[in-house]
């Protein structure tokens, strides 16, 4: 290819990297030689070095006889021409009114004689494509740039032209803006000028790449405007930036249609009525959902639609709102590809320092979802959720019931509020599923772990398959992936209560921030999922399975009392677990390794009734109990009864120490005989304060040891 | 900060053909609010008013966030500016009022609009000549316990 008036930094810069990418051989025209030193030799070294074949010719593009013997040698040299580069102009800045023919015959010379003579020298038939640089002042104009915008003007008719009369060829004529470090803007010394003005130079990088992305892409014209950001300038208009109203979208503070857009919200108590009902620690937090709507409604204002999938979504940092004060949010979205755009949510509270909030949101092949889950049976109430462990109030309190609330798995039925979330002056339209819906499917997670405070951080991928205007009710299905220590990792699925899915969410992360109080549980199922939990940890063991249940008490089997030795021990199969009933209460153990469990209400009784029935060495663990744990004497005696009975029933009777090991914050209080560790919670279920026991062994404790360890207190 | 508290229940009166307050009843709530403040905490000031003391509205707003309607119950809360507080901090001769218009019912407290006005008071040393002045001792007094600093 050839490449007139290398001069040009720009033009230069351009020319290596069509080298670079198409494996094509250069052909250099300019005015100047390349003296050693000088900014051409250095760039022609470069050429060299990046083992590009090249020629540099020596030539007046404007003048007809050294550009035809110019084209000559090339052609002896390198062989046939398949593209050129056009990049010759001349900009000296004059004001209007002073401006001569001359002036004018002399800015139009470089731009458009080498055309001419090129069409009469090359046959235009034979080439592939032909770049014109061009201005985008011919588009906006500027002071004292009338000759050099007419000049540009005219270059970029003239290659429209072209394009009609040889239309094997592709045309297109490149309208830059100023560009950093190389080409006519420096050379004048004004791109500080520019600057100030609001006009963002392109660098080199971005320029070269986006000449790449203009030849390979699809443009149904011969001409495009390739420029960074630029000022409001009146005669310049890119697309239109008018849009349907949205809460987050208050203030434009920039608007690229299409390639970058940034609005700005303020945030109050009294605007946005959602804040009250979503404090920690009395603290107003901004809450993630309504962060996913907003980065929502930004992106859908850029790409022109509402994206399809919402990806890398992560939510770094909590935007808190200051009652009376307020936070100004600014949503900042900026384009990756024809169907992607990155948005962050940066906050007035950390001086727009940080990224808050972050995720990229694209307009995909939506994959046909499969059928999700349908509201049938009844009912689990769980209504200690929003009582006691759940700090969401109000409108997100949107949590039914569940169908299943497993330790690793939930299937919840979620019902939005019908309360606005916007004050009324407010434009209250939404682009996704209310935000009590989505801040639900998250919360509704809790059942499988009550006893800790989790937030969401991170979104792997959310796919949005239909919204759900006219949906009633709503199923989240939450299932787990993996978990860590204070990390849970979950994929879940929204659908309608047809059962038509509306959103999947890969990889939700949920972070623990604080433990719960365990004490206020009261269904049997949650408090089963907190018992699994923290026994699996305190006893370092991932087999263990725990199952508690209210039944009739008709379904006490005759077996669980049948099936014993003389001294207590239940003589069932390996794994089948141990069970043990308290009133209609059943607690089973799974293990792969032997263990036992015991359940017992907390019965009121005579210090000296307790002595007589524990005998006096666990009577006198009992005392040590209470007083370490500051606890009634009645509770920290039933801890020891069933420390009893679980060793019991592995066989061990009560003659081996027991010993005191750790006790926790979340009251449980670990004691070891042996092998076997057993650890004791008290719990409410069916009313009745009780405490639940199990026994399994293990050599350590998974949990750091309070401040007494293994002092020896009965023997 | 202490504020003073105007209730008042919205009438068939204030609201325009839609059925909603009219904007304008907001400013005029300002005005009876401050009156029931002066009347209540300066009562030897309002018998001046008819000779030689005026008070000046330099400045209103008001900004808007919930329609009002007939018999809603209002509260008018009315506070001086935080920049009051110390002193100095602002044109000694001038109050700066703020506004919240809480609607209230059983259940909540709306904040319905939120309100600003700047006073001077002026005095007449001559007859139809009227001068900007100090703010009147007792009003002085009066605002202490609502976060005037003290001189």
């Amino acid at each position: 290819m050839i490449a007139e008036d290398v001069a040009l930094w720009i033009a230069a810069e351009c020319a290596f990297e069509l080298a670079r990418r198409y494996g094509c051989s250069l052909a250099l025209v300019g005015r100047s030689s390349p003296a050693p030193g000088s900014e051409l030799s250095s760039n022609l070294n470069r050429l060299k070095n990046f083992g590009i074949r090249f020629q540099y010719q020596r030539a007046d593009v404007t003048n007809p006889a050294e550009l035809v013997s110019a084209l000559e040698a090339i052609k002896n040299h390198l062989g046939p021409i398949k593209a050129v580069l056009h990049a010759a102009g001349l900009n000296e800045p004059k004001a209007l009114a002073t401006l001569t023919t001359a002036d004018i015959e002399l800015t139009l010379r470089p731009k458009l004689a080498p055309l001419e003579l090129l069409e009469q020298c090359l046959d235009f038939h034979q080439l592939k494509a032909f770049i014109g640089f061009g201005s985008i002042i011919a588009r906006i104009g500027f002071h004292g740039e009338a000759h050099y915008a007419h000049a540009n003007e005219l270059l970029r008719e003239r290659v429209e032209q072209l394009s009609t009369t040889y239309r094997e060829c592709r045309f297109l004529c490149i309208e830059w803006s100023v560009w950093s470090g190389l080409g006519m803007g420096e050379n004048l010394a004004r791109v500080d000028t520019l600057t100030r003005m609001g006009v963002v130079p392109i660098t080199p990088e971005l320029g070269t790449e986006a000449l790449l992305r203009a030849l390979e892409a699809h443009i149904p014209a011969s001409s495009v405007v390739v420029t960074s950001r630029l000022p409001q300038i009146p005669t310049l208009q890119i697309g239109t930036s008018g849009f349907e109203p949205y809460r987050f979208l208050e203030r434009t503070v920039i608007h690229y249609p299409q390639m970058e857009f940034i609005a700005e919200a303020d945030l109050a108590i009294h605007k946005d009525l959602y804040l009250n009902d979503h404090r920690l620690d009395g603290t107003s937090i901004f809450p993630a959902a309504l962060g996913l709507e907003a980065m929502v409604q930004a992106t859908t204002v850029l790409l022109g639609n509402a994206p399809t999938t919402v990806s890398d979504v992560h939510f770094a940092s909590p935007i808190t709102v200051e009652e009376g004060k307020g936070t100004t949010i600014r949503i900042a979205t900026l384009r990756r590809s024809p169907s992607a755009a990155d948005v962050t949510i940066r906050s007035s509270q950390t001086g727009f320092q940080i990224d808050h909030f972050r995720a990229t949101c694209s307009i995909d092949q939506v994959p046909t979802p499969g059928d999700g889950a349908v509201l049938a049976g009844d009912l689990l109430r769980c209504e200690e959720l929003y009582d006691s462990i759940l700090f969401q109030k109000g409108r997100f309190q949107a949590v039914e019931g569940y169908l299943e609330a497993g330790v690793r798995g939930s299937c919840a039925a979620l019902s939005p509020t019908k309360q606005p979330w916007f004050s009324q002056f407010l434009p209250q339209s939404l682009l996704l599923i209310s935000p009590a819906i989505m801040d639900a499917a998250m919360h509704s997670i809790q059942a499988c772990i009550p006893h800790k405070r989790l937030v969401p951080t991170a979104i792997e991928q959310i796919t949005i398959y239909q919204d759900a205007i006219s949906a009633q009710s709503f199923i989240c299905r939450a299932r787990e992936r993996s978990e860590s220590e204070d990390d849970f990792l979950y994929d879940l699925e929204i659908a309608d209560q047809a059962g038509n899915a509306l959103q999947a969410w890969k990889g939700l992360n949920l972070h623990a921030i604080a433990a719960n109080d365990t004490g206020s549980l009261r269904t049997p199922q949650l408090i089963a999922n907190m018992l699994e939990r923290r026994w699996r940890e305190i006893a370092s063991n991932d087999s263990i399975t725990i199952f508690l249940q209210e039944r009739p008490s008709a379904d006490r089997s005759s077996n669980d009392h049948g099936n014993r030795r003389a001294d207590g021990k239940p003589t069932m199969a390996e794994n089948e677990g141990t069970r043990t009933w308290s009133d209609n209460v059943l607690l089973q153990l799974w293990c792969s390794s032997p263990g036992s469990c015991d359940l017992e209400r907390v019965a009121r009784r005579d210090p000296q009734l307790w002595r007589d029935m524990l005998g006096e060495p666990l009577f006198r663990t009992a005392v040590f109990l209470a007083d370490k744990l500051g606890e009634e004497f009645d509770l920290a005696a039933t801890r020891v009864w069933t420390v009893a009975e679980c060793l019991k029933k592995l066989g061990k009777g009560t003659a081996g120490a027991v010993t005191f090991e750790t006790c926790t914050p979340d009251r449980w209080a670990v004691v070891r005989c042996g092998d076997y560790i057993i650890g004791t919670v008290p719990i409410t279920v069916s009313s009745n304060q009780s405490v639940a026991a199990f026994a399994t062994r293990a050599t350590n404790i998974g949990i750091a040891p309070a401040e007494v360890r293994r002092a020896v207190i009965s023997l | 900060m202490r504020s003073y508290l105007f209730e008042h229940i919205v009438s068939f009166e204030e609201t325009n053909a839609l059925g909603n307050v009219y904007f304008s009843n907001f400013l005029k709530w300002q005005g009876v609010c401050r009156e029931r403040f002066l009347k209540e905490h300066v009562p030897e000031l309002i018998s001046q008013f008819s000779g030689s003391l005026r008070i000046a509205t330099l400045e209103c707003s008001c900004s808007y966030y919930w329609e009002l309607y007939p018999f809603d119950s209002i509260t008018v809360e009315m506070f001086l500016d935080d920049r009051h507080g110390s002193p100095g901090a602002t044109e000694p001769d001038v109050l700066r009022l703020c506004f919240k218009y809480w609607k209230t019912d059983k259940q909540q407290r709306l904040l319905a609009a939120e309100g600003e006005q700047k006073i001077a008071f002026l005095y007449s040393r001559s007859p139809n000549s009227w001068e900007r002045g100090h703010l009147p001792a007792a009003v002085k007094e009066a605002l202490i316990p609502f976060g005037l600093a003290a001189l």
